[in-house]
């Protein structure tokens, strides 16, 4: 998704073979003959060789090249997501969506469990379902009881796509272990800034989370876990998808925080997740550069499993208005 | 055409730090549908006639005259053949110039020719070679099968003229090369096989010889596709420690690499028949990656007449989970007991030659107890010529006081045979 195009295209290039320059139409160089059409490899991630052939590996080094899930960064409107394959695990199986309402704004998480082949597909099916069906039913005047509703329901579909999503058998024998069902984790906000307050109205399944972190820190979600076992997820084999619900109005300013526990598993409590930001933002990181901080504060910690933040912070009535070009 | 596919066995994840990747490759020849077109295949047979195949009252050379007849009966028509006749130097048998088109006629020409000859002279192998490579370059795009017979040592023409003359066959020409009886040299019949891609062993018994030479010539016609070659792709920055054959013998390509790029090798394979199926272990040191990393090993495609066929991916994965990097794989660990085995039957039989009697019996013994457990039971009937075998699952041997050359010639020609993994 970040295909890196020059915002200038060029009428005039470079022949690779020969050097002598050509037109961008032409198909073959008029002073060598060479096929222009063929364009040049990828540039190598580790070695800078542009080397890298149809397999994803440079043909050089021999460096696998990044998936595209390893790393993204999304940013709509004030709110702002990374997702980070970390250190320790070989794929990506998190995913996040987020989206920006008429008066409100959508964040979900959701964190596939690697022990099961396929759910990278069920946490990214489940994640993006539930933010579409949220940003149709919820607004800025939507009520409590319509907000939770709406999140039920973002659930159900959610709980669609995940069990949907097919235990896919890795090409080489990847090292998933179990043999359940893809399966995932879930959690997703919904922030309703009104008059002189915000409404957060949280939803999840399992131990991903939803951070306020204001002059008063809280943590939105309580984890559906007993003794490191989930005990609420999505996906075929879940025997309860009925989400927990919690509703808070908050007027002081802060930030909302929902991430995967490949993040707070290094800043626990809601107070640590408030230090680590306010530090993070001490340096000088705002919107997508503090997501990206916080991913890689999660990396230096050891980046044990994979990471995902989402990130937005309420307009504030200021009249010095802040700064939320991100 | 001959296709090819290739299967990669490995255990890709490596500790932190660990740089040696080993994988073991399954090559498999598809049938292609096209008939081999015959007149591209030139086979040609030399048979020992110095004189001491004259010894046993005749009866080597009169085995040797009808194990060449049933061979020559087997040549399809439209073959080139040639049939050699070599002492301390070589001389044509059939034709008595160049090659000859096989045909009923020609084959039955052959055969009488055959008949004629007489046991006289020396032994050099390398003039035999030589003339062989001389009729083989009469038509280079051919498929060249030899079929080389001796009896006896190579005494009549010094090391190096030998050695030269394996040099000027490479490329031109395969040979299976068979020793009749215990009066041979297994070391330089291996150095023939090894370096023209063919199979060496002994034939005990002149008793033995028209089904030896009728199962080699059946192999032989059934050679449809003959410039194959294994290209191995390594990154930059690796050493490829060594890539070998393991199965259906053992033989190392390592030394015989041709550069295709700074990062490419091709090795020649020699012939392929359809259906056929060779296992190649590869060792590879790569720069160390970090955790998390993965890096592409080694490429490894067969190259049949410059084209490319699908390649397999020998990976490396490096991660902190010991649960994956101490994995065995199956097919590593068994190809590497193969090889230890045919070390331990070089070593103990090298140390029993020299009275070194305790390390001939704990090689031995290492070498009965590996062939026991991985199913190499015409290894451990052939070790048991040599050893008397007391407990074989844990290596306890005693050295047989009385042994037959020619069962020792046997253990050792044949120590490169190596069993594929058993199933299940």
């Amino acid at each position: 998704m970040e295909e890196s195009k020059t915002n200038t295209e060029p009428s005039v290039r470079e022949c690779p073979s020969c050097g002598e320059s050509a037109s961008v139409d032409d198909k073959f160089c008029e002073a060598c003959g060479h096929d222009l059409s063929v364009k040049p490899k990828p540039e190598c991630v580790a070695c800078g060789e542009r080397a890298v052939g149809d397999e994803g590996y440079c043909e050089s080094c021999g460096h696998k090249q990044p998936a595209e899930r390893d790393h993204m960064k999304f940013e709509t409107g004030a709110v702002v997501a990374v997702t980070d394959r970390g250190k320790r695990h070989r794929h990506n199986e998190d995913a996040v969506a987020i989206g920006e309402g008429e008066g409100s704004v959508v964040l979900v998480v959701c964190d596939g469990v690697s022990s099961t082949a396929g759910s990278a597909e069920a946490s990214l099916g489940a994640a993006e379902a539930a933010r579409d069906l949220l940003l149709q039913q919820v607004n800025g005047t939507s009520s409590e009881e319509q907000v939770a509703a709406a999140l039920v329901e973002a659930a159900a579909v959610a709980q669609a796509e995940a069990s949907a999503a097919e235990a896919t058998t890795e090409q080489h024998s990847a090292p998933h272990t179990g043999d359940g069902p893809p399966s995932s984790t879930f959690v997703a906000v919904v922030a309703q800034p009104l008059t002189d307050e915000v409404r957060l109205s949280t939803a999840w399944l399992g131990d991903s989370r939803g951070y306020w972190l204001g002059e008063e820190p809280r943590q939105l979600s309580d984890d559906h876990e007993i003794q490191g076992s989930l005990t609420r997820w999505l996906g075929a084999d879940s025997g309860d998808v009925k989400p927990d619900i919690s509703q808070l109005l908050v007027e002081d300013e802060g930030t909302l925080l929902v991430c995967s526990d490949g993040l707070w598993r290094y800043a626990d409590s809601a107070g640590d997740m408030k230090s680590t930001v306010d530090s993070l933002v001490s340096e000088g990181n705002a919107g997508l550069a503090l997501a990206s901080a916080l991913v890689d504060f999660a990396n230096a910690g050891g980046g044990h499993d994979n990471i995902s933040v989402a990130l937005w912070s309420p307009p504030t009535n200021t009249t010095e208005q802040e700064d939320d070009n991100v | 055409m001959t296709t090819f596919n290739a299967e990669v066995f490995q255990n890709e994840y490596l500790p932190a730090g660990a740089d040696t990747v080993d994988a073991v490759v399954t090559v498999r020849s598809a049938a292609g549908g096209a008939v081999p077109t015959a007149s591209n295949a030139i086979q040609i047979i030399v048979i020992d006639t110095s004189g001491s195949m004259q010894e046993e009252s005749g009866r080597k050379m009169h085995s040797a005259k009808v194990a060449t007849q049933a061979a020559i009966s087997t040549i399809r028509d439209g073959v080139k053949f040639a049939v050699v006749g070599g002492n301390h130097q070589a001389y044509p048998i059939y034709p008595p110039q160049g090659l000859a088109v096989s045909t009923p006629e020609s084959r039955q020409q052959a055969s009488a020719s055959v008949n004629g000859v007489r046991a006289d002279g020396g032994t050099a192998m390398g003039s035999w070679l030589a003339a062989a490579a001389s009729l083989a370059r009469l038509d280079p795009s051919a498929i060249c099968h030899t079929l080389l017979l001796t009896d006896g040592r190579n005494e009549h023409e010094t090391p190096l003229d030998f050695e030269n003359a394996i040099s000027s066959c490479v490329g031109l020409m395969q040979c299976d090369a068979r020793g009749l009886g215990a009066a041979w040299e297994v070391d330089e019949l291996r150095k023939v096989s090894s370096a023209l891609l063919g199979t060496a062993d002994i034939i005990p018994s002149p008793d033995d010889m028209v089904a030896e030479f009728t199962s080699l010539m059946e192999k032989s016609m059934g050679k449809q596709v003959g410039d194959v070659a294994l290209r191995l792709w390594a990154p930059k920055g690796s050493i490829v420690d060594f890539i070998k054959q393991v199965s259906p013998e053992l033989r190392d390509l390592t030394g015989s690499a041709r550069a295709v790029n700074p990062l490419t090798n091709d090795y020649p394979l020699g012939a392929w028949a359809d259906e056929e199926d060779r296992d190649y272990h590869v060792r590879v040191r790569v720069p160390v990656g970090n955790v998390g990393d993965e890096r592409l090993a080694s490429r490894i495609m067969l190259v049949v007449d410059g084209t490319e066929q699908p390649a397999a991916l020998v990976r490396a994965v490096w991660t902190d989970d010991d649960r994956l990097s101490t994995r065995i794989n199956r097919e590593v660990a068994h190809y590497t007991g193969q090889a230890e085995l045919a070390d331990a039957i070089a070593e103990g039989l090298a140390a029993r030659d020299s009275g070194d009697q305790k390390t001939a019996t704990v090689k031995l013994g290492r070498a009965v107890q590996i062939a026991h457990e991985a199913g190499n039971s015409d290894t451990v009937r052939l070790l048991q010529k040599v050893v008397d075998v007391d407990d074989a699952p844990s290596g306890t041997v005693r050295l047989k006081a009385q042994v037959e050359r020619s069962d020792e010639m046997a253990l050792d020609v044949r120590s490169t045979k190596t069993v594929r993994v058993k199933k299940g």
